[in-house]
């Protein structure tokens, strides 16, 4: 069913990553695998994994509960220019709208792509004077070639500090009437596993470097909100969201950042920027099946979405929203997750909530509240607020 | 592994939520989806094609989708690796209802040990050996339930892989492990006993067992709340999709439950005399896996979209949503009325809406399969 067995694996972490890592997250890691016995856990794969062998004198002690940090994570990006930036699938779309805001920005960049004729209909759009643009062919599934898609980066500009996870795939499948199998293994590895792909090579080079990095993932208001009848695309931008959401747990006390763009409406078509028709498009217009609208796009243009990403990724927000309009809906969501804990008649009792003690808050959302209390002049402007 | 593009699913679906799907198809091209995608699946195009017409946003069910199990007593389910924890409570719960229960289990000491809890007047208990990664030993146990009951009314995806590893610091096989079994293992159940349910027409469920870590990543494990976050959206996604349909879906989050030692209230975990290492012993301090199973029970015949058992985790969770709202944009100029129009079929969910009417209404238990 996957390639799994053929695939090698990542790249040894160096020792670097447990030292440069707060020592408050390791233990977190510790303890909150003990919490995750009763956690939903089937004990049907525990055992696979878990050596058969009883610890002698019985189950270690839990350790207190180590101190959380204060305040959010710094950004560790918070100035661009001179940065190298790689975002998957930017010879059009969201993705190009990124890549020029980053080259607009002063940075290196680094285009993924497949299409030669979208990539040449692309790189004209960069101003003359660039900082760097380096096109890499690049299927994001493929595990072997992101090992090379690094060395190549580094081969050309030396490092690399902001890695945007934009490549998508979109389906019309259903999960309830799906035409093959297939369909949906090929939207989870794009969608959903190409993310942690790109983390297994790229944090210990982010690491290692010490200049600070970033992983954004373009997911979808889809994946705050499955409004859409299309479950492989909303149940995996839905997965990749709470991959960030992961990540920014595990990689909090790092100068690593972590950001899930959750776009509406992007006018993708057509349109490169407010007002340049798309070349490409304009030559190669979508299947009858994918209608092109007439006249004014109605959506955002991408390259404002990829300056808001950017703007984003300078002040680490750990989910980057541009469409307000879909708020209230995704607030409906979580109502609904909310109103689903059942009113009880007595209060759980006190041994279990102590013994689930480390897991009952996520420290990040707390910072993330206090972060976002900060006063911002512009959404969309490159440069942090002096 | 295909099929026939049409199933009975299209069939038995209202026409207004392929109406939507049509819609909204349009509309994904600008919700964060690269065109390099796009253009692989995409036929080449050759004369272009005048823009379908989109058709109007069609009636949306006023009232939560009914419980097309409301009456469990004869029915079957499938409990996937039953024979011990959270599934066993939950297949124990199923039969003690008295449905037929099938128990999908992988390791034989485990399973003679849980065969004997059973009550001895059972409707029905049936063991399979089965791992939820083989799609076509998902084929081979529909025939075998079909051939030994007749019909499959309510599968729960239990199986889980526990692992805690970080996903910054998983292994491929790692990583593609926990994702084939609490993620891609649902979407092969749907594969497989979808069309069965449709067909039989006597009501189906899905269950899906998550975690309170797949509403609130808390653990510093990655790999498992990530896969467990997405379990969480599968789940939300099929009830959209089956929502005008006799299939019910849930997703259960519990929080801390004894899986380790204890089978019921007082009944020591026969094969569970010793921890694996470096697992803290909670004892009985969490909830009983059979009162879980009896909470998973009442949840299916209300057709819950969220099963969740452990209330503590409330206002984690609400910290986890505050901050999602807190990220939201001011608006700096007004949003053209166009793009709010083309956006309409997607910036709400009426799942959603209906749920939180559904659960307005007062419960006399939590428990109870009745």
């Amino acid at each position: 069913m996957s390639k799994k067995d053929s695939f090698p694996q990542p790249p040894a972490t160096p020792d670097r990553f447990a030292v440069e890592r707060r020592r408050f997250l390791q233990e977190g890691a510790l303890y909150g695998g003990g919490i995750l016995a009763g956690l939903g856990l089937s004990r049907y794969a525990v055992a696979q994994t878990q050596p058969a062998t009883p610890p002698a004198g019985g189950p270690p002690a839990r350790p207190p509960l180590p101190p959380e940090p204060k305040v959010p994570q710094p950004a560790p990006l918070r100035d661009l220019k001179g940065k190298v930036a790689y975002i998957t699938a930017s010879s059009d779309g969201i993705g190009l709208g990124i890549a020029r805001a980053a080259s607009n920005a002063g940075m290196k960049v680094c285009i993924g792509y497949r299409n030669e004729e979208r990539l040449k209909a692309a790189l004209p759009l960069f101003k003359k004077d660039n900082a760097g643009i380096l096109p890499i062919k690049h299927d994001v599934t493929d595990r072997d070639a992101w090992a090379k898609v690094l060395e190549q980066i580094k081969g050309e500009f030396g490092k690399l500090h902001l890695m945007v996870n934009n490549a998508g795939s979109k389906t019309w499948a259903k999960l309830t009437d799906l035409p093959s199998i297939a369909e949906w293994d090929n939207a989870l590895a794009v969608n959903f596993t190409a993310t942690y792909n790109s983390v297994a090579v790229m944090l210990p080079h982010f690491l290692e470097h010490g200049e600070g990095g970033h992983f954004v993932v373009t997911s979808s208001m889809s994946g705050l909100l499955p409004g859409a009848n299309l479950g492989v695309y909303t149940a995996t931008k839905i997965g990749v969201v709470g991959l960030i959401e992961a990540l920014r747990v595990e990689l909090e006390g790092t100068t690593v950042g972590t950001s899930a763009f959750v776009p509406g409406g992007v006018n993708t078509d057509n349109y490169l920027g407010t007002g340049e028709e798309n070349p490409f498009r304009a030559a190669n217009p979508p299947p009858g099946n994918f209608p092109r609208r007439n006249g004014p796009p109605p959506g955002m243009d991408p390259l404002e979405a990829g300056e808001r990403v950017l703007n984003g990724v300078i002040n680490n927000d750990l989910f980057i929203v541009t469409h307000p309009e879909y708020m209230p809906g995704t607030k409906v969501r979580f109502d609904a997750m909310l109103a689903s804990e059942p009113v009880e008649k007595t209060p759980p009792p006190e041994a279990r909530v102590k013994g689930e003690a480390r897991v009952l808050h996520a420290g990040i959302y707390k910072r993330e509240i206090e972060h976002r209390k900060k006063k911002r002049k512009s959404f969309r402007s490159v440069t942090l607020d002096t | 592994m295909t099929r026939k593009k049409s199933t009975p699913a299209t069939v038995d679906r209202r026409q207004f939520i392929g109406g939507v799907a049509l819609g909204t198809g349009t509309l994904l091209t600008g919700l964060g989806l690269s065109q390099y995608a796009n253009a692989q699946n995409a036929a080449p195009a050759s004369a272009p094609t005048p823009p379908p017409v989109r058709p109007p946003m069609p009636p949306e069910p006023k009232v939560s989708q009914p419980p097309p199990l409301k009456d469990l007593k004869g029915k079957v389910a499938y409990v996937t690796a039953g024979s011990d924890g959270i599934g066993l409570g939950i297949a124990r719960a199923a039969s003690n209802a008295g449905m037929k229960v099938v128990l999908g289990y992988r390791n034989e000491e485990r399973l003679k040990a849980a065969l004997p809890l059973f009550k001895a007047d059972n409707a029905g208990v049936h063991a399979i050996k089965h791992d939820v990664t083989d799609r076509d030993g998902w084929k081979a146990l529909l025939d075998e339930i079909a051939g030994k009951y007749g019909k499959l009314h309510l599968v729960v995806n239990n199986a889980g892989v526990k692992t805690l590893r970080q996903a910054s610091q998983a292994k491929y096989d790692e990583w593609d492990n926990a994702v084939a079994v609490n993620v891609t293992a649902i979407v092969n159940s749907v594969f497989v006993c979808l069309p069965h349910m449709l067909k039989h027409g006597e009501g189906g469920h899905f269950v899906t067992t998550a975690s309170m870590g797949g509403l609130l990543p808390g653990v510093n494990a990655g790999v498992y709340t990530a896969t467990k976050i997405a379990a969480v959206g599968v789940m939300e996604a099929l009830r959209v999709e089956l929502e005008t349909t006799n299939v019910g879906t849930s997703v259960f989050c519990p929080g801390g439950v004894n899986t380790d030692n204890y089978v019921g209230t007082g009944e020591p975990n026969p094969a569970r005399k010793n921890m694996p290492a470096g697992m803290p012993n909670f004892g009985a301090a969490m909830m009983d896996p059979l009162e879980a199973g009896e909470r998973v029970m009442n949840g299916v015949v209300n057709n819950d979209l969220f099963i969740l058992s452990h209330s503590e985790f409330k206002p984690g969770m609400q910290e986890r949503f505050d901050s999602i709202m807190a990220s939201t944009p001011p608006v700096e100029a007004p949003i053209p009325k166009e793009r709010i129009e083309f956006e309409a079929r997607v910036i709400r969910c009426g799942i959603y809406e209906r749920e939180v009417e559904h659960r307005k209404k007062k419960r006399a238990s939590y428990r109870t399969t009745a």
